[in-house]
């Protein structure tokens, strides 16, 4: 073949000019290399480690146009100071507003106490964030020295964290949190958690479409609201084909878990688990499944069964919805006219109730938690008093719209100001985090249940498996 | 051009036998040692990042290790005997196999498409054969999320054109969304994603065609269609072996794209989704080995109908 | 080779059908079209959100080419610090895995080609094997082996494991590679009083030179866009390659929820271009080195 003859004269011209010398050239390049690849790998190593544990943090120029963060209070400098010169490993999420103001506190705390702060990232997906810190606590690993434990998950982590009751500052600053949110956060008798930002969710509706269709109030019950979005949505159909009555989060995903507690607690079904047993069969649920199962297809478009927050809240925004139940950061985006277009036509209410139930809101948010394996837990615990003290509470709820978890926060003239929605008066539900590490199972078969349900399934023989599947997790 | 070892120059001395027969084993004995040499590196590497990984999984997949608790036991064949009567893991096996056969059969038959076209000459081929690796370069846990914005229901691209523009469908779908479009949906980013890939190796594989097989074809008289059926097709099924295993077995382990676009979603919980789920997320660690070794298993035996299938080609070409 | 070589080798002639030719003609320039326009469109979709502002992403009617024109979300990519270091990474652990997997790869091919050894069909399963453990099986044991070795959150780890991974598909092409060389020239060298070691390094590397490049391509283009296992032994972003700074992209937007669409797309589109100009420049050599005994199967 003629490829064989080519192949053959490239082959007798390189034996030609072999020799020695070239051959000791040629591996001398190929280890060239394999050095400088290493060693641009190993310097690289040297920069990384240099300029993270920097992390921007030590700068003290702020540059990102949020006004300067509180100092640090004088009890928290006292704790802190003890470990001046060690650098504290904080897991935080770098993204947003939030990682700015995280810089700026790493510098303030830094100039107040000297201790240094390095962070590390939280990666922002939840699952992928728990898949981290069971690695980091399954290998013993004593950084970070913080972690950032969503709600759901202290009794997963509770046996790995430290106790905050036996550090300075931190337990007690725990207790002026929400009872729930307190409640939530011990485990097995330890407090595991001080919360720092306590999300909820509530209704968001359109004021000039209620006006415009004659309803006076937003709607108290979830039949009202069946209703109301039902004529809303007919009359708005003419003019915009894809415009639904009521948007919500109906993926098969935790969100979900989230609106069917809602829905359940409001509607006198009970709170899934209730004293430790499993109650989520009973007729309110299966009446309450059947109601919003009729809602897809007709009041929510059908692709709701696969919407998260962001779908949601884009159908809402963009002026394709009436009533929408989401999170508060929405509020924000639904007031700027970068990202909304009914700026000044929408408010907020808490979510209807069933007949004789109260209305009812899933918490959300963080809590600060401490590894149990940390050198440093004193000055942990003086950084994580410093991030959900009041003051900085205060101050995240102005600037960032990060909701307090205390009473007293939620309650100040200027966070008010700031953020209207804090003022709902609701019933707080905390989803069953008692369930520990088989907490992420329960809520696959919670949501997956109710998801199935809202594709078309039956609801009795959903709830009916659901009932078993949890009672089987209980042991 | 007859292969002597290179013990034919102790032969030319015309030595003794026994001599000879020492200098030839010396030899391979020498060739061993430097083929074990080279060997070494690539064992070395798989041995810790790839063996002992697996030992520890197959190990694990005897326990009963779960996140969060201290003391791990043998439990002996426990898990397995779950995984056997566990719905859900059949699902997800019947999931990824019908993934597989999507995406297999569409890039096979795209890619051979596009292989036969890029192979002809005509102006402009030179733009297309440079086009074909544009989807291998966007990355794929970006592009997937991107994927997801064309189907969304309400906002996305496709709807807008097979709805709005060109009046095929009477209403928004929701691809991503609904079962019965979600994995046809998903089978069109991997094979939109990997077309290019299969047909460069069949292009590849054209090009080894000597151009006489199609003159004589021509001057027998045969019809395009029957050149290509009777002589084409059959000369390259050693590449289309090749590509068709390559893409089953990364198919059958598809990960990314589903963790992206579905998280934990029970209609489309491929095998390797499973695992994640038991493993990470459950924290049930040795069932989820479990389920790992069950997926090699079905791998193997994917690689198994492989080689059966390739020993009945070759036999008969 | 020059650029002739390619176009010349060997291929399909037909006989012109004389009847219905134009019609013909035009049917397939109509399918390289169509091939064309399935094949970029999604990259056009990408280009277009990564030029328009994020909230009109989710209008309707979709707008095909952008209203609002903005070339912030480049900006943003550039001033992002993590991203542009994570090009720097992506680089390193690309280009060390891929030599390092030539490197180790060949070598092995070449003593699965051309040796006969006790074990040798042996060790030729064992790393043919490998291309059937999917990732997320051995996620958890090698997280524990990369933190006995100090390993967690370097760069080495994940230049190891890419290596490792991009032995089977290297040593499957290069082994058939090797075996499809006439031994003539070994012969010769061993006349000559070449050493093994020698021959291979100095005779058999840069004849198969146009097949490594293939291979090393394909590995280039597999590290640069690997996510679970950067996504698992990296913790610092000053460490992140690529996926890892695209998908966790988020200095600009103000709540976690939000996705940075524009962002993102822009990140991955400045990415893409440097590798398809690669990919592009090299594409000759990649179906040579195919073509070249690679595919035998």
């Amino acid at each position: 073949m003629e490829r064989d003859d080519r192949l053959g004269r490239e082959m007798t011209r390189f034996l030609r000019n072999w020799s020695r010398r070239d051959f000791l050239r040629r591996t001398g390049q190929a280890g060239a290399l394999l050095a400088t690849g290493s060693g641009v790998a190993a310097f690289l190593e040297a920069c990384g480690t240099g300029s993270s544990s920097g992390g921007g943090a030590s700068s003290t120029v702020n540059t990102s146009g949020l006004p300067a963060v509180p100092t640090v209070a004088s009890d928290v400098v006292a704790v802190a100071k003890k470990s001046s010169g060690k650098t504290l490993v904080v897991s935080q999420d770098p993204s947003g507003k939030g990682g700015q103001v995280a810089k700026l506190a790493a510098a303030q705390f830094e100039k107040d106490t000297g201790v240094k702060i390095s962070y590390v990232v939280a990666p922002s997906s939840t699952s992928d964030l728990y898949a981290q810190y069971q690695r980091v606590f399954t290998s013993k690993a004593s950084t970070p020295d913080t972690v950032n434990i969503d709600v759901v998950y202290p009794g997963a982590f509770g046996q790995y964290l430290a106790d905050l009751k036996s550090v300075p500052l931190a337990g007690d600053l725990a207790q002026k949190s929400y009872p729930s949110l307190v409640q939530n956060d011990t485990v097995s008798g330890r407090l595991v958690g001080l919360p720092y930002q306590g999300d909820f969710g509530f209704l968001y509706y359109r004021t000039d479409l209620l006006k415009k269709y004659g309803f006076a109030n937003p709607p108290a019950t979830w039949q009202e609201l069946t209703d109301q979005a039902t004529k809303i949505q007919a009359g708005e159909r003419a003019a915009s084909p894809n415009f639904y009555g009521f948007v919500f989060q109906g993926n098969a995903y935790e969100g979900l878990t989230c609106n069917a507690m809602e829905w359940f607690v409001s509607n006198g079904g009970g709170n899934i688990i209730d004293n430790g047993k499993v109650t989520v069969d009973n007729s309110h649920n299966v009446d309450f499944l059947n109601l919003a199962k009729s809602w897809v297809g007709k009041i929510s478009p059908s692709g709701v069964t696969a919407f998260i927050e962001e779908d949601s809240r884009n159908a809402f925004t963009t002026g394709s919805a009436a009533f929408l139940r989401n999170w508060p950061y929405v509020y924000a985006l639904a007031g700027d006219p970068k990202n909304s277009k009914i700026v000044g036509n929408f408010d907020v209410a808490p979510l209807p109730h069933g007949p004789g139930g109260e209305s009812a809101a899933t918490v959300g948010g963080w809590q600060y938690g401490i590894n149990g394996q940390s050198a440093l837990k004193e000055a942990a615990a003086a950084w994580i008093t410093y991030r959900a003290g009041p003051d900085f509470q205060k101050y995240s709820a102005i600037n960032t719209t990060v909701p307090p978890t205390m009473d007293a926060v939620s309650k100040d003239p200027d966070v008010l100001k700031a953020n209207p929605w804090l003022s709902i008066q609701t019933n707080r539900v905390v989803r069953p985090s008692k369930l520990g590490t088989k907490y992420n199972q329960g809520s696959t078969f919670i949501f997956q249940a109710v998801n199935g349900v809202l594709r078309g399934g039956d609801a009795k023989s959903a709830l009916g498996q659901l009932q078993t599947s949890l009672q089987s997790l209980l042991g | 051009m007859s292969s002597r070892p290179p013990a034919g120059a102790a032969v030319a001395e015309g030595a003794a036998v026994p001599a000879r027969r020492r200098r030839v084993r010396s030899l391979e004995a020498s060739n061993a040692r430097f083929a074990y040499f080279m060997l070494t590196p690539a064992l070395l590497c798989l041995a810790l990042v790839a063996f002992y990984p697996m030992v520890n999984t197959i190990v694990t997949s005897f326990t009963n290790s779960t996140f969060g608790q201290n003391t791990t036991n043998f439990i002996g064949l426990d898990n397995y005997t779950k995984l056997v009567q566990d719905p859900a893991f059949r699902t997800s096996i019947w999931t990824s196999v019908r993934f597989t056969i999507i995406t297999v059969v569409f890039e096979f038959v795209l890619g051979l498409i596009v292989a036969l076209v890029v192979n002809s000459s005509f102006r402009g081929r030179g733009v297309v054969r440079a086009s074909m690796l544009i989807p291998w370069a966007l990355i794929t846990v970006i592009s997937a999320a991107m994927w997801k914005l064309m189907y969304n229901q309400i906002y996305g691209v496709f709807n807008d054109i097979l709805v709005t523009r060109i009046h095929v469908l009477a209403a928004n779908v929701d691809w991503l969304g609904s079962p019965a479009t979600a994995l046809p949906a998903v089978a069109a980013i991997d094979i939109w994603k990997t077309t290019p890939f299969i047909a460069l190796l069949l292009l590849a594989g054209l090009q080894l065609i000597p151009g006489d097989v199609y003159e004589a074809a021509d001057v027998d008289g045969a019809g395009k269609i029957r050149t290509f059926f009777s002589i084409t097709l059959p000369l390259l099924m050693p590449s289309i072996l090749v590509a068709v295993i390559i893409r089953a077995l990364d198919a059958l382990r598809v990960f990314d794209l589903f963790y992206v676009l579905f998280g934990q979603r029970p209609d489309t919980t491929t095998m390797s989704i499973y695992v994640q789920e038991q493993i990470i997320y459950f924290g049930k660690v040795g069932y989820g080995s479990a389920v790992s070794v069950a997926l090699l298993f079905i791998i193997a035996i994917f690689i198994a109908i492989y080689i059966m299938m390739s020993r009945w080609s070759v036999a008969r070409s | 080779m020059s650029a002739a070589t390619a176009d010349t080798l060997p291929q399909q002639r037909r006989k012109p059908v004389k009847v219905g030719k134009v019609a013909s003609r035009g049917l397939f320039f109509l399918l390289v079209g169509v091939i064309l326009l399935y094949i970029l469109f999604p990259f056009y979709w990408a280009a277009r959100t990564s030029f328009m502002p994020d909230s009109d992403i989710y209008l309707t009617p979709v707008q095909y080419w952008p209203n609002n024109f903005t070339f912030q979300h480049y900006i943003n990519a550039f001033s992002e610090t993590t991203f542009v270091r994570s090009i720097l990474n992506s680089a390193i652990v690309g280009i060390s895995a891929t030599v390092i997997a030539i490197l180790v790869g060949s070598s092995a091919s070449y003593a699965l080609a051309r040796f006969n050894f006790l074990g040798r069909n042996v060790a030729l399963y064992l790393i043919l094997a490998m291309s059937m453990f999917p990732g997320i099986s051995i996620l958890g044991s090698l997280y524990t082996v990369l933190q006995r070795f100090h390993l967690y959150n370097t760069l080495y780890a994940l230049i190891i494991v890419y290596l490792t991974f991009s032995l089977p598909l290297m040593v499957w092409i290069m082994q058939s590679f090797f075996r499809g060389m006439p031994r003539d020239l070994e012969e010769a060298a061993y006349v000559d009083g070449a050493s093994q070691f020698q021959t291979f390094w100095r005779i058999m590397i840069p004849l198969a030179a146009p097949g490594l490049a293939t291979v090393g391509i394909l590995t280039v283009m597999g590290c640069w866009q690997e996510y679970l296992f950067a996504l698992s032994f990296l913790l610092s972003s000053s460490k992140w390659t690529v996926p890892l700074a695209i998908a966790n992209t988020g200095a600009n937007q103000a709540s976690a929820f939000q996705i940075p669409w524009g962002d993102q797309m822009a990140e991955t589109l400045v990415v893409m271009l440097p590798l398809i100009a690669a990919v592009l420049i090299l594409q000759r050599r990649i179906i040579s080195g195919l073509t070249a005994g690679a595919v035998k199967g």
